[in-house]
């Protein structure tokens, strides 16, 4: 979904790139090709095109409860959207390395009015392909449980 | 549980380190060449003492903000309150340990990815902190804690 005004450094709604596009991919920087994968993937809920344009056939998936490589996890996320057609991922903040990583922090719903999940999202950039995946995942809690008032983002 | 009472400590601690123990030779720091200044030396220095030594008290009174802003809904805001939380872990589980197996680093933020055991044999938990660095301090702080489980679909390992 559309995150909130500033947080991407592109204007989401018509971002200044063809996020499908990998024409010349080898000669995109990690920040590049994290943008555009974060365009399609987080912005517009589109795993199918994230992951066909932008994951390594063979990436390497360190998630504990999903496959390795692009096809099968993919074949996952397209399920879970079938079941759940108003799942979102709402980016909060990006933290992009000069190196091969970027960290997306982000908030994941599965179904609307739900608390849904914090989650960390870190990839690695590698000729133009994103070739390894980690992430972090919690429960939102009960505002009424929470000690500070400041939410999780 | 042991993996779930771990969880649980660092969702009330925010983040976590290890006397003596933790930090190893796979962690790598990703700074953005662009940055300037301090928050380098603010990841670098608190990954040491924090992380890596889990010296508490001279970790953030070094390095955070005396009111810095709390994300980790099971905590209060301040660094007194951490502190106070901390502290007592590692006096009470000298195995305590954190290894950080890589880390981010760019304007304002810096991202700790990190295993957190309660023994070596723990399986523990897998954490991301975020920590916004201003004027040198760190002044607030997000995470996200995850139980590692005995087996994944993948084989891979969570780190």
């Amino acid at each position: 979904m559309l995150p909130a005004k500033g947080v991407l450094p592109w204007n989401p709604e018509d971002p200044p790139f063809d996020p499908c596009d990998t024409s010349g991919r080898e000669m995109l920087s990690t920040r590049e090709v994290a943008e555009r994968f974060i365009q399609l993937f987080y912005v517009e809920d589109n795993p199918t095109d994230a992951f066909t344009c932008w994951m390594h056939p063979d990436y390497i998936q360190h998630n504990p409860n999903a496959p390795t490589g692009r096809d099968a996890t993919l074949a996952m996320m397209q399920a879970s959207m079938k079941r759940l057609p108003d799942l979102t991922h709402e980016v909060k903040r990006v933290v992009w390395g000069s190196d091969d990583l970027v960290a997306v922090h982000f908030h994941f719903m599965r179904e609307t009015g739900t608390r849904g999940h914090a989650i960390v999202d870190i990839l690695r950039v590698k000729d133009g392909f994103i070739v390894e995946h980690w992430d972090v995942m919690q429960e939102v809690p009960d505002p009424a449980t929470c000690k500070n008032s400041n939410g999780m983002f | 549980m042991r993996a779930l009472a771990l969880a649980l400590i660092l969702a009330l601690a925010g983040c976590g380190g290890t006397p003596g123990e933790g930090g190893n030779g796979e962690s790598s720091i990703a700074v953005n060449t662009s940055d300037v200044g301090c928050i380098r030396d603010v990841a670098e220095g608190f990954k040491a003492l924090f992380y890596d030594q889990g010296k508490v008290r001279e970790a953030y009174e070094t390095f955070v903000a005396e009111d810095y802003k709390q994300h980790n809904p099971m905590a209060q805001d301040g660094r007194d309150a951490a502190i106070a939380f901390l502290e007592p872990i590692y006096e009470d589980n000298p195995q305590h340990r954190m290894t950080v197996h890589r880390m981010i680093v760019e304007e304002p933020y810096i991202v700790v990815h990190l295993h957190g055991q309660s023994s070596p044999d723990d399986l523990g938990a897998a954490a991301v902190d975020i920590l916004r660095v201003e004027d040198c301090k760190i002044v607030e702080h997000w995470d996200v804690t995850q139980s590692v489980p005995a087996e994944t679909v993948n084989g891979n390992g969570m780190f």
